[in-house]
């Protein structure tokens, strides 16, 4: 399949970068017969590491990824400045300039992961890496939106990716959602109404999986719907998915206290939990016009500073010719050190830790969500096991407070801030849903909530916090 | 260096900052930061996965340690003569606890970077430049490129015009031009900007258009021409910057680069013959040239530091120093771009700088700085043998990795003629003859700023001695003394 020109969605700054020309004159490096005096590249023998070694656990991670360090056999990377293993990334090569793409073996293993997960069908897709997917949207915004264009948000979402877009000066189009995540019909009713003078929006930002912060996930069915949409109406759908692979099991109630219920059964193969897997976006992309993007900070850790960029290869290129005036590349610790463990983990390896994830994640999902069962007052609290990332939100109606109409002059929102300061009061923080709102909002009904993570306390922790916080909702709400 | 009275107050600059930068301001997500370490208060307000999932349980590094007497692309043989940096996960397991544990450097962390890495730098930036005011701080980026990038994007507004060297580095002009921003060039000569030149441009700028709001220099071993800006000139141009009100951008990637001045055989004594106690920190203080910032009394030097030609390219870390008030605007721009740089890279870094101490990085520097003035030297000297003077020269640079040679069009016989009295075409036939002979140098006209008026008939090229081994050096340019020779007909 062909992917369409999209070359009329790119911003102005995005047209008018130029490679540099020094570039030009790199064809002649390497040519045996030329001495090139060409680049301002210091020699390798200067670089001041002769050899790093690294330590990390070995697939299939029996004890599960939260075991100690010092317990368990590690897989050793060695990396030297000359190549060891054929898929290293020698530090000689690494620690050098080049490569705005990416060091080509760590590339290698991340698009056939991602041919692999997503079975893209399209034959112009091609990757490149980020330094995670906060820059990786910001790049998206400056090749892609100039002053005066919409994007397409749902309307609640990462605070920090609203805050980025806002100096572009693009004016924000909320998409209503529910506990499914965005409504198609809904999406198809904005263009209905669309105001012909305006330019129709370039893009969609969806946080598809886990999304932050109301923990849902588009199903399938959803997704095609809104490809569908986006082809009819001609934006790019950018698809954050940096909970992709914090995808968990089905929710059984009280499995979290059955001394039966295993974690490890029934033992999935492989190609059950890819199958298992919701598709992405990409996987329906036959036009060419999602943008993917891809991080580590969730699945190897956040300070690796390391994603990747999956589009159809001439909008890539538009990303490269950015790159090369900014980030330049990702680290080159960081790209020999992911790559030596990759490598070493192989594909199958890397699977095996995704599961591992998984099975962390859905254990904390589900003592989460039993205990909001246990703690939360039924009556005027709705919750909904998350079936992706590490977000959970707990709603609440504000209308069945006896004081709505009077203390609280009808405004949710005022109920939400009693709530929220009634939590930290009895030792809880969660966050209250309203510092979510995308700009230009429009309420839809009197509910309103907070969004917890699993993610970041101990289990014992995260009872006393809902425990506590349920207290809090009791409290305010008179029960 | 002179010493001077820390006392200044900076200027502000609030008047200068592009609307973007004044939009940017604190999330409200991390005023809860403060609960995060609250006793009493449970937080699940964040999305930090937990360290005991990052697959990493311990990395090594082994480097050389100082004071690298065998010179510093001399890798020790032998494990115990090396400097191990030795970097786990939690402090509890042992290891050096002034490191970054890897469960802190590999969690989210602050934008401007880690705590620990930032004092070391702060603590060199100090010692080296002595700044004259009390309001100055740094954060880290990663990278001089994404420094400047940063820069305009704090600064500049579509519209807006900024003073470039009439050469500059090709990709920070690539930089400046999709963002809608004018470049406009300053005059230089073999010693960098004319300060008189920066002077009458801004006295005769156009006064129904906005002066430009910075000044983008390389001054020390400027890319591409090799100049290197002395003290006097520094001092002058940061007047005229008080005077027009604008900001002065050092891009400083090649600052220990220093080499001293190009003494030619036999007066030049060898490094190797000169005392070993003639390498002392003094020494190396002394010899540095100021940089701007050690003159900015005001605040409005904002200068972009790189660990890229000192530690290497593939680090991904610098810092920017400047006044408080611009630091905090660079750190909100982070927030919602780079994050940080890798938390490998400053672990690392901060590991090995720290076992070197500062003390150790003087030393390596001295040393990274005896490096290419072996090269510089070298290079001068087979110059001087093979380049033909009536047409071409070369100024010995004295920092930096880059010289330039100048030749001059109108000496070539058919410079009326065939080249119909333009000297770029003269340069781009001497390319084609030089590859064709076996040698690349890269065209100055490459290198050009946009507006750039040519003043004569000269051109240059532009050549690195960073890249190559000595031999292949005297190869290539001995190759290019022979195409010039060839080209201007010069055997006759």
């Amino acid at each position: 399949m062909t992917a369409k020109d999209l070359s009329h969605l790119l911003s102005i700054e995005a047209k008018t970068r130029r490679p540099s020309p020094l570039k030009t004159a790199f064809k002649y490096y390497g040519k045996p017969d030329i001495v090139f005096l060409g680049g301002g590249l210091p020699m390798s023998d200067y670089f001041p590491w002769d050899k790093v070694l690294a330590y990390s656990p070995e697939p299939p991670f029996a004890d599960g990824i939260a075991a100690k360090p010092t317990e368990g056999k590690a897989v050793i990377s060695e990396l030297h400045k000359h190549k060891i293993e054929e898929f290293d990334v020698p530090l000689a090569r690494s620690l050098q300039y080049g490569h705005t793409e990416g060091q080509p073996e760590l590339l290698k293993f991340v698009k056939e992961h991602t041919a692999l997960i997503h079975k893209i069908p399209n034959e112009e897709w091609d990757v490149v890496l980020s330094v995670g997917n906060t820059q990786a949207w910001d790049a998206t915004l400056r090749t892609f939106c100039d002053p005066g264009d919409s994007i397409l948000v749902e309307e609640y979402s990462f605070p920090s990716a609203l805050e980025t877009a806002s100096p572009f000066q693009v004016d924000y189009v909320p998409v209503p959602m529910d506990n499914g995540g965005i409504i198609p019909e809904k999406l198809e009713e904005l263009f209905e109404n669309w105001d012909a003078s305006n330019k129709k929006p370039k893009l969609l930002y969806t946080i598809a999986t886990g999304q932050n912060p109301t923990g849902s996930s588009l199903s399938a069915e959803r997704r095609e719907a809104i490809y569908k949409i986006a082809c009819k109406h001609d934006f790019l759908i950018v698809e954050d998915e940096p909970y992709y692979f914090l995808q968990m099991n089905d929710y059984k109630q009280g499995a979290s206290e059955d001394p039966k219920h295993s974690y490890d059964e029934p033992k999935q193969t492989h190609e059950e939990f890819l199958a298992a897997l919701v598709p992405s976006f990409s996987h329906l992309d036959t036009e060419g016009r999602v943008v993917r993007l891809d991080s580590f900070s969730k699945v190897l850790a956040p300070g690796v500073r390391l994603g990747w960029i999956v589009a159809q290869k001439k909008l890539l290129e538009r990303y490269v010719r950015l790159h090369e005036v900014s980030i330049q590349t990702p680290s080159g610790f960081t790209q020999s050190l992911v790559q030596g463990l990759l490598g070493r983990w192989g594909q199958s390896g890397y699977v095996d830790w995704l599961i591992a994830l998984r099975k962390e994640y859905t254990i904390k999902r589900d003592f989460t969500i039993d205990v909001l069962h246990k703690n939360m007052p039924k009556d005027v609290v709705e919750f909904f096991p998350p079936s992706a990332g590490m977000f959970f939100t707990v709603v609440l109606d504000a209308s069945k407070h006896p004081d709505f109409k009077t203390k609280f002059a009808s405004d949710p929102i005022k109920v939400e801030t009693a709530i929220y300061e009634a939590g930290l009061e009895k030792g809880c923080l969660m966050i209250p849903g309203s510092w979510f709102q995308s700009p230009n909002f429009k309420p839809h009904d009197n509910t309103f909530f907070f969004r917890g993570t699993y993610a970041a306390v101990p289990l014992d922790q995260l009872k006393v916090g809902l425990e506590r916080f349920g207290e809090a909702v009791k409290t305010v709400y008179g029960l | 260096m002179t010493q001077s009275s820390p006392n200044s107050r900076v200027k502000s600059l609030h008047h200068l900052f592009s609307r973007q930068a004044l939009a940017r301001q604190k999330f409200k997500l991390k005023e809860t930061i403060k609960y995060l370490n609250d006793p009493d208060v449970v937080f699940l307000g964040g999305g930090l996965p937990m360290s005991n999932y990052f697959p990493w349980k311990k990395i090594i590094g082994y480097s050389p340690s100082a004071p690298f007497r065998e010179g510093i692309d001399n890798q020790p043989t032998d494990d115990s003569e090396a400097t191990i940096a030795e970097l786990v996960k939690y402090q509890t397991q042992g290891g050096c606890n002034t490191d970054i544990p890897l469960s802190t450097s590999l969690q989210y962390g602050s934008a401007q970077g880690q705590a620990a890495l930032i004092s070391f730098l702060k603590e060199h930036t100090e010692l080296i430049h002595n700044i004259p005011n009390n309001d100055w701080d740094i954060t880290l980026t990663t990278g001089n490129t994404q420094a400047w990038d940063a820069t305009l994007r704090t600064f500049c507004d579509p519209g807006d015009s900024v003073l470039v060297e009439e050469y500059t580095f090709a990709a920070s002009i690539e930089a400046v031009k999709p963002l809608e921003v004018n470049c406009f060039p300053v005059s230089i000569d073999d010693h960098g900007i004319v300060p008189e030149k920066l002077d009458e441009l801004l006295n005769n700028w156009d006064a129904s258009k906005k002066k430009p709001k910075l000044l983008y220099t390389i001054p020390t071993g400027q890319n591409p021409t090799g100049s290197t800006l002395s003290a006097e000139r520094r001092e002058a141009i940061y007047k005229i910057a008080c005077k027009h009100d604008f900001i002065i951008v050092e891009d400083e990637p090649y600052y220990f680069l220093q080499m001293g001045n190009y003494q030619p055989k036999p007066e030049r004594t060898e490094y190797s013959e000169s005392p070993v106690e003639d390498r002392t920190h003094e020494k190396l203080l002394q010899s540095l040239v100021p940089s701007f910032i050690h003159f900015d009394t005001e605040g409005r030097v904002i200068r972009l530091d790189s660990l890229s030609k000192v530690l290497a390219p593939g680090v991904r870390i610098g810092w920017i120093v400047a006044q408080k008030k611009v630091i905090e605007k660079y750190v909100y721009l982070n927030e919602v771009s780079i994050q940080s740089p890798s938390g490998f890279s400053q672990s690392m870094v901060h590991s090995l700088l720290t076992r070197w101490g500062q003390t150790g990085y003087l030393e390596w520097l001295i040393e990274l700085g005896h490096q290419y003035t072996i090269k510089r030297d070298f290079t001068m000297d087979v110059l001087t043998e093979v380049l033909p003077k009536s047409v071409a020269s070369v100024v010995a640079p004295t920092a930096g990795m880059f010289f330039s040679i100048v030749l001059d069009g109108s000496k070539h016989p058919d410079f009326k003629t065939k080249f119909e009295s333009d000297p770029l075409k003269v340069e781009e036939a001497l390319f084609e003859a030089s590859v064709k002979e076996g040698l690349l140098l890269v065209p100055g006209s490459w290198f050009q700023s946009p507006n750039f008026k040519a003043r004569d008939d000269t051109f240059f090229f532009r050549g690195t001695y960073a890249a190559v081994p000595l031999d292949k050096l005297k190869i290539g340019l001995t190759r290019f003394g022979d195409a010039v020779k060839k080209f201007y007909d010069l055997y006759k």
